[in-house]
């Protein structure tokens, strides 16, 4: 309602510009682009910085305690003078290291969840690119991830990493699985992959009532994707091998950082659209539903990772394997009867 | 299964009750908790009525301190009963505020105050002298 | 080495160092590792040797007595009642009941707050961050009650030959009360975080069995012996200070992984909260230090074992004395010596991931350890 007409506005005046100087019909896509990637690149950027400080500020209220409060108004600047500090950091790079992967794979950690913004509903109307293959899009590039881990862990040249990179990746692929399924049952009763689509489809009613069980296999599964605690093995310090970041200093290290926060809304943000509603709801505009519901999961997320335990590797295996999957296609088989039935 | 979900939800819930309460700690430099009487600071001497010392010099102090961190330099003195105090010093930096010399003390010349911020640069501004063991730090404010 | 399966296999070593998250302290582990599996482990103590036992042979006896409570400073009162009490018995010196009550209810109090802190770092190696505040809160309430008293909030130094170094003051009784009334609503919250959890049932239920019989044969006490089934608490078997007067039944549990030594000083805290409250019922009036006990006391020649139940142990102490005004020898027998021998049979075949709740479940604190 707001972020639609807005861009609609500006790209009906650039074409204007373009026609009335003459300059080829190439520059208003062109333009379209750069806007658009202004525009995520910018909202990425606020959004981790907000992220952050407001999981310090959950986590110390859950333990009774303040969290930032002295630099700005209760903690708000405190990501930012974090944000200079690593930037200031001494880039050390390890001599054992294979170094153009060690360079590259903090930004291809980070890389695909930008692009993965492409396809997500702000609003109505609001979505750069309402793809076809929506859903199929988001997870095929959330994959990249497995790649970006392993060549993290491969190029620090310590077995550490390594051995904490294989893990990692065990780990996302085994939970990609049940994450794909559980969407399955929303593009069932939706009939169709297109994000927009999909959010018409819970015009009437959302699809968690409809599909109860997919949304805590899919809010599980996020959480393992994302490496958060109770799946948190990749970055746990009280375990033996720190991970396939512990390597990284400085802003590279700031850069997977980053990663991992901006995955986190990402993966709320899927779950919003696909089982909350997206931007549907009563009198406010649809942008700030959407990033209501979105916060919504995301606190969930974080009050799972200050509550719970963490699990141990292969308990963790053993859980997506043999508990998520068989649930997950015992949920598609039955909304497929249902469907057929009904 | 569904008693462990439930008792999933159950620590979710007991997490957020806390999120809710108000946070017990305080903003160490601009508020402090007031101390309790009895919590041993440091060690410092009692003034008497003229704002001087009450030490002897019988060193009952030194024998009892587990550290040996106080020293004391006197001397006996034609006519007076007793030794006479020619310096009395106490390293905080070696003490273990046991509080074992304020008992020994028959005298009452030593205390223990609450005063617990003495940052300093050097090492050597540890060793208190008479002067800086009767002195007392200015009140901060407190927070209960 | 070579292992005997098609793809070639190779032992690793791995130095869990003596800086770590996760040891509670300053202790190395040298594990030798086949893939995820630890085949065997090597451990090095000894880095945090203070050499307690041979200051003591060059202090006086009330000298030493700070020095006892540091010992093992998450329960120093313990230390220091070990200390006091092998004097007392070697002089002869009777302690009266009011100082007995306040023993006992301190020493209590301590246990609860050694018993928090166990709590709070258990779960932190697990991966839950918050209990930990949860545990450390609660250690400020008891915390709290032991500065109004004795001055300190760890290291207290209050027992003296004879009896306590203090009486209550006014501002205990209200404190008390509220305490008393707040902390069982406590304990039932960090039970409902983590004790039907699914995830941290899953790290601890039967991980680092230990049957009873290994466990004597080890020498293992406290509530990871009793954990295992044997039913052997000082304060019921051997009772001093107050506890033949309160009387008091410990919590014995039957199967001995990490979860149960985890339940079973779960329990301990309220046994303890109901022992505070009774002590604090009964307490009688009466002197709180024995009269003409003289401060720096010659001890009479002779040996003596005193024993107190600490929240790790078992924890001793023999005193040999010559008659004069220094030990002669002052051996310790403290608990998690004992209770870490037998870490190099417990890690035999467990994943890298269990370590960290073997060695957490044990209750180890290394300067209990070194001295």
């Amino acid at each position: 309602m707001i972020i639609h007409p807005v861009l609609s506005w500006l790209n009906e005046w650039w074409k204007g510009v373009v026609a009335s100087y003459g300059l080829p019909s190439w520059f208003v896509p062109a333009a379209q682009m750069v806007v658009h990637a202004i525009l995520i690149a910018g909202f990425i950027a606020v959004l981790v910085l907000f992220l952050i400080w407001l999981t310090r500020k959950v986590s110390a209220h859950i333990q009774q305690r303040f969290g930032p409060m002295r630099v700005g108004w209760h903690g708000a600047v405190q990501t930012v003078a974090d944000a200079l500090k690593l930037v200031q950091k001494e880039d050390t790079t390890p001599r054992s290291c294979d170094r153009p992967v060690f360079n590259i794979a903090p930004f291809l950690a980070f890389a695909p969840t930008v692009v993965a913004f492409v396809v997500i509903p702000f609003g109505d109307g609001a979505i750069i690119r309402d793809l076809n293959i929506g859903v199929l899009f988001l997870f095929a590039i959330t994959t990249i991830n497995v790649i970006a881990v392993i060549s993290g862990g491969w190029a620090s040249g310590s077995k550490y990493s390594l051995l904490g990179g294989f893990r990692s990746a065990a780990q996302l692929v085994s939970y990609e699985v049940p994450l794909v399924l559980s969407a399955l049952g929303v593009i069932m009763l939706a009939g169709s992959m297109k994000m927009g689509a999909i959010v018409d489809a819970q015009s009437g009613i959302w699809f968690v009532v409809y599909q109860p069980l997919a949304f805590a296999i899919y809010v599980i599964a996020a959480t393992a994707e994302v490496n958060r605690t109770p799946f948190d093995i990749p970055e746990a310090e009280q375990e033996l091998v720190a991970g396939f970041n512990v390597e990284y200093s400085g802003m590279k290290f700031a850069m997977f950082f980053l990663a991992e926060f901006a995955n986190m809304f990402l993966v709320s943000a899927i779950a919003a659209t696909l089982f909350l509603g997206g931007w549907r709801g009563p009198w406010l505009p649809g942008e700030f539903w959407f990033l209501i519901k979105s916060f919504a999961i995301v606190l969930l997320l974080m009050f799972f990772r200050w509550t719970y335990p963490r699990l141990r590797v292969d308990q963790l295996m053993s859980f997506a394997w043999k508990f998520l999957l068989p649930l997950a296609f015992l949920n598609i088989i039955i909304t497929g009867l249902i469907i057929v039935l009904i | 299964m569904v008693k462990g979900t439930w008792w999933l939800l159950v620590g979710l819930a007991t997490t957020t009750k806390h999120l809710l309460r108000r946070a017990i700690t305080v903003q160490y430099p601009k508020e402090r908790f007031e101390q309790w009487p009895r919590f041993r600071g440091r060690v410092a001497m009692v003034p008497d009525d003229e704002g001087g010392h009450k030490c002897t010099a019988c060193a009952q102090c030194i024998r009892v301190c587990p550290a040996a961190c106080i020293t004391l330099e006197r001397h006996k003195e034609e006519g007076v009963k007793g030794f006479v105090v020619d310096g009395y010093f106490i390293n905080l930096g070696l003490c273990i505020y046991c509080g074992l010399c304020v008992e020994a003390c028959n005298f009452g010349a030593l205390a223990m105050i609450p005063e617990y911020e003495m940052s300093v640069y050097d090492k050597s501004e540890l060793v208190y002298d008479i002067t800086k063991l009767l002195s007392r730090q200015l009140e901060p404010e407190f927070k209960k | 080495m070579p292992t005997d399966t098609a793809i070639h296999t190779q032992e690793f070593q791995v130095n869990m160092g003596p800086q770590h998250p996760s040891t509670h302290g300053v202790f190395r582990m040298v594990l030798t590792m086949d893939g995820e599996r630890v085949v065997d482990s090597e451990p090095h103590v000894g880095f945090l040797h203070r050499s307690m036992e041979k200051m003591a042979e060059n202090r006086l006896y009330i000298q030493f007595l700070p020095m006892a409570d540091r010992i093992d400073y998450l329960s120093s009162l313990f230390c220091a009642a070990a200390h006091c009490e092998a004097v007392e018995q070697l002089m002869e010196i009777e302690v009266p009941p009011r100082a007995k009550y306040l023993r006992t209810m301190f020493m209590e109090l301590n246990r609860i707050a050694s018993h928090c802190i166990f709590f709070g770092v258990f779960a932190l190696d697990l991966g839950a961050v918050t209990p930990f505040l949860y545990g450390f809160r609660e250690r400020e309430l008891t915390m709290d009650l032991l500065e109004m008293t004795t001055g300190q909030r760890m290291t207290f130094n209050y027992l003296r030959f004879g009896g306590v170094a203090a009486d209550l003051p006014d501002s205990f009784f209200p404190a008390a009360e509220k305490f008393l009334k707040v902390f069982p609503g406590r304990i039932t919250d960090y039970e409902r975080i983590l004790n039907e959890n699914e995830i941290f049932l899953a790290r601890t239920k039967g991980v680092g069995v230990v049957d009873g019989a290994r466990a004597v044969n080890y020498g293992w006490s406290g509530p990871n012996l009793r954990a295992s089934g044997v039913d052997f608490d000082l304060r019921r078997n051997m009772p001093y200070e107050a506890y033949g007067e309160l009387g008091y039944e410990p919590v014995v549990l039957t199967r001995g992984d990490c979860y149960d030594r985890y339940l079973a000083r779960i329990l301990e805290m309220r046994a303890s909260h109901a022992l505070i409250k009774k002590c604090l019922e009964g307490l009688p009036d009466g002197p709180t230090v024995k009269e003409k006990v003289p401060k720096f006391p010659k001890v009479p020649a002779g040996e003596v074992y005193a024993r107190v139940e600490s929240p790790r142990g078992d924890y001793g102490l023999y005193l040999v004395s010559d008659g004069a005004d220094k030990p002669y020898r002052y051996k310790l027998r403290t608990p998690s010596f004992n209770n870490l021998s037998m870490i190099r049979e417990m890690l035999r075949g467990v994943y890298l991931a269990d370590i960290v709740p073997i060695f957490g479940s044990l209750d180890v604190i290394l300067p209990d350890v070194d001295r």
